[in-house]
């Protein structure tokens, strides 16, 4: 398919988010679904979000577009995207970057869409939100053929119940990438969809990022995945980025003990599996109640007395890579 | 399509008809006669044989029903018998009118508040303004109609003087207010709830999220997309109340002193008046088969998964 992202040798950071806190009270506590994370996405890179259900990565897709569903909230932290910080913003100049600077899919395409408005509109309004346009209807046929809609000038008139699934997150993809926002959020985009149309989105998605220039952040669970389409990737473990580097040299040699986890977890075809797949023992910890020390420490196979009490930093691994492992800290003794 | 609504129609003949015998019996087995009188000096049992033989009530009953379901079918319903000198047509034609005029303001009236407030009740994040609406509502739907339409006799005609406490004269008079108003509550209330939950219900669901992903001004999201779905469900409920208010209410026609039909046709219960009975019943029960159709005919235009449906 299309190769390298096209607009990757520009290096200005398009979306900056640093050490933000989204909170959500509940009867057990206040839960810290996104804990002092830190992450920044170039202009047209695809950079991929890894974790488990429960990890805060959807969380922090919803909080860059300021849509935390309600107890929850922003704590602290900055999130900027081209250089304005959008936390700063109004609720009405917020929505102007909601499906016009930033476009959003989301996991399953069959509730995603308003089963009562034709397809169309659907694509249109998305338009009319931040453009006068006039042609919008014409725009959102458009739209269509670009995602590979067949007869979009009829189906646009269509409602949703009408497609497929597969369809329908094409939809999706059209209405994200309606106004040629700087960066799509895709999140889980393919996980309610079945292997062979999960491909034809995937091309899909690298195919607007090469033609556009439109960076992605690619939100899932499935670290195979996201291995195929990133550049970069960050692991998110309770509400944490747990490690963060290039795809290749993240996967190869991962530094964090979950990463490695997570790893040997996946299937792999040209290795022989004597005992089966690799599972991570125990459950990941209450957000309510973490720890003082790793989130990770109670199912970590190597840890050490320090990560019971301390919290590991972020420590520098390499260009570009970190980890929040005592083990990834050079300066300490490995046991 | 088309043909899934003449169906629906076709099938409304055996409802009527199921009714027009329920309902001819039922009044027929009921104690008593027409020419009971509620005066003191009763008719002479001579008369009253005269009166039976002149109306064929001495005839079997299977005979009266046949030969009245044939009237019927013609579209005669014959004369009342408590004021011969009008058919039952006559009687419909007069007093019909006056309760479609005020249920139809009432359903409006319903639908235009209902609507609006039951959006603030589930939209608002103010629990005070949730809370009162449910308070109002609450009582809306217990509260009977006698007792609401007298309270608001007595705090409005005679306390204020703002409206006549007694009579009819058209819709557009002051005279409407209370029986409007007083109609309205019930259905009101009912609208307000069911648009409320169903609020609620769809304000969570995830194109909801997408609406707001996409950056659309609030009233946009609440009108196209939240209203849009609610009001499905909300359909049903109207539907229910509208042909229930329609033909009129017997506390508020009588208490108000409205010369309606909802007042007429208890009366003409009491005086076993049976062509009037049997008319006014097969009316009620025309209106609630149409407006059934009505809704259903509604839900194919709200929601395109069932235009898909009936499609197939």
């Amino acid at each position: 398919m299309a190769g390298e992202p096209t607009m990757t040798k520009i290096q200005s950071q398009l979306l900056d988010i640093a050490d933000l806190h989204v909170e959500i009270p509940t009867a057990r506590g206040m839960v810290k679904a996104v804990d002092s994370v830190t992450l920044s996405v170039r202009a047209g890179e695809a950079v991929g979000i890894v974790g488990e259900s429960g990890s805060g990565k959807s969380m922090l897709a919803l909080s860059i577009m300021q849509l935390v569903p309600r107890p929850g909230r922003i704590a602290s932290g900055r999130i900027s995207l081209a250089g304005r910080d959008l936390l700063q913003l109004s609720e009405r100049e917020m929505r102007q970057v909601r499906g016009n600077e930033v476009g959003m899919i989301f996991q399953d395409p069959s509730t995603s869409l308003n089963p009562v408005l034709r397809v169309g509109r659907q694509v249109a309004e998305t338009i009319e939100a931040h453009h006068p346009a006039a042609d919008s209807w014409q725009q959102s046929v458009d739209m269509l053929r670009s995602v590979s809609i067949p007869d979009p000038q009829r189906r646009v008139r269509d409602y949703p119940h009408q497609y497929s699934g597969g369809m329908r997150q094409r939809v999706m993809i059209a209405i994200g990438m309606a106004n040629r926002p700087k960066l799509l959020i895709a999140d889980e985009p393919t996980t309610a969809l079945d292997v062979t149309v999960q491909a034809q989105i995937m091309d899909l998605l690298r195919s607007m990022n090469a033609e556009t220039g439109t960076a992605i952040l690619l939100i899932s669970h499935n670290i195979a995945l996201v291995s195929r389409f990133c550049s970069r990737v960050l692991v998110m473990y309770a509400g944490r980025i747990v490690e963060e580097g290039p795809t290749a040299e993240l996967f190869h040699q991962p530094k964090h003990p979950y990463t490695r986890a997570l790893l040997s977890a996946l299937p792999r075809i040209d290795r022989k599996l004597p005992q089966g797949l690799t599972t991570i023992g125990g459950r990941p910890p209450d957000l309510a109640r973490l720890p003082a020390g790793c989130a990770f420490f109670d199912r970590c196979q190597d840890r050490i007395e320090t990560c019971r009490t301390e919290r590991p930093p972020a420590f520098s691994v390499g260009p570009g890579r970190s980890a929040r492992c005592w083990l990834a800290d050079e300066g300490k003794p490995s046991c | 399509m088309l043909s899934y609504f003449c169906k629906r129609l076709l099938a409304g003949i055996p409802t009527l008809l199921i009714s027009f015998t329920l309902v001819f019996f039922i009044a027929h087995a009921t104690p008593g006669s027409p020419w009971d009188s509620s005066s003191n000096r009763p008719l002479e049992p001579a008369v009253k044989a005269r009166l039976d033989a002149k109306y064929h009530l001495d005839d079997p009953l299977y005979v009266q029903y046949v030969d009245y379901l044939a009237g019927a079918l013609r579209g005669d319903f014959g004369p009342s018998f408590r004021d011969r000198t009008k058919s039952v047509a006559d009687i419909v034609a007069q007093f019909l009118p006056v309760s479609l005029k005020l249920g139809g303001a009432a359903m409006l009236l319903a639908v235009l508040l209902g609507l609006p407030f039951g959006a603030l009740a589930a939209l608002s994040r103010h629990p005070a303004v949730d809370g009162a609406i449910r308070v109002i509502s609450t009582l809306g739907i217990s509260m009977p109609t006698y007792v609401v339409t007298s309270i608001l006799i007595v705090a409005f005609g005679v306390g204020l003087g703002w409206v006549p406490t007694f009579g009819w004269k058209g819709l557009f008079s002051a005279s409407s207010l209370v029986p409007v108003f007083s109609l309205a509550l019930a259905p009101l209330a009912a609208v307000i709830r069911c648009f409320r939950t169903s609020m609620l219900e769809v304000m969570n669901l995830d194109f909801i999220r997408t609406a707001r992903a996409k950056g659309l001004r609030p009233m946009t999201i609440i009108v196209h997309h939240m209203g849009r779905n609610a009001l499905i469900p909300a359909v049903t409920v109207v539907g229910a109340y509208t042909s229930y208010i329609l033909v009129g209410s017997f506390f508020v026609e009588s208490i108000a002193g409205i010369p309606g039909f909802g007042r007429y046709f208890v009366l003409a219960v009491a005086a076993r008046d049976y062509p009037v009975i049997i008319g006014t019943t097969l009316i009620y029960a025309l209106f609630v088969i149409v407006i059934n159709l009505i809704v259903d005919l509604s839900y194919y235009l709200l929601d395109p998964r069932v235009r898909t449906e009936h499609a197939r």
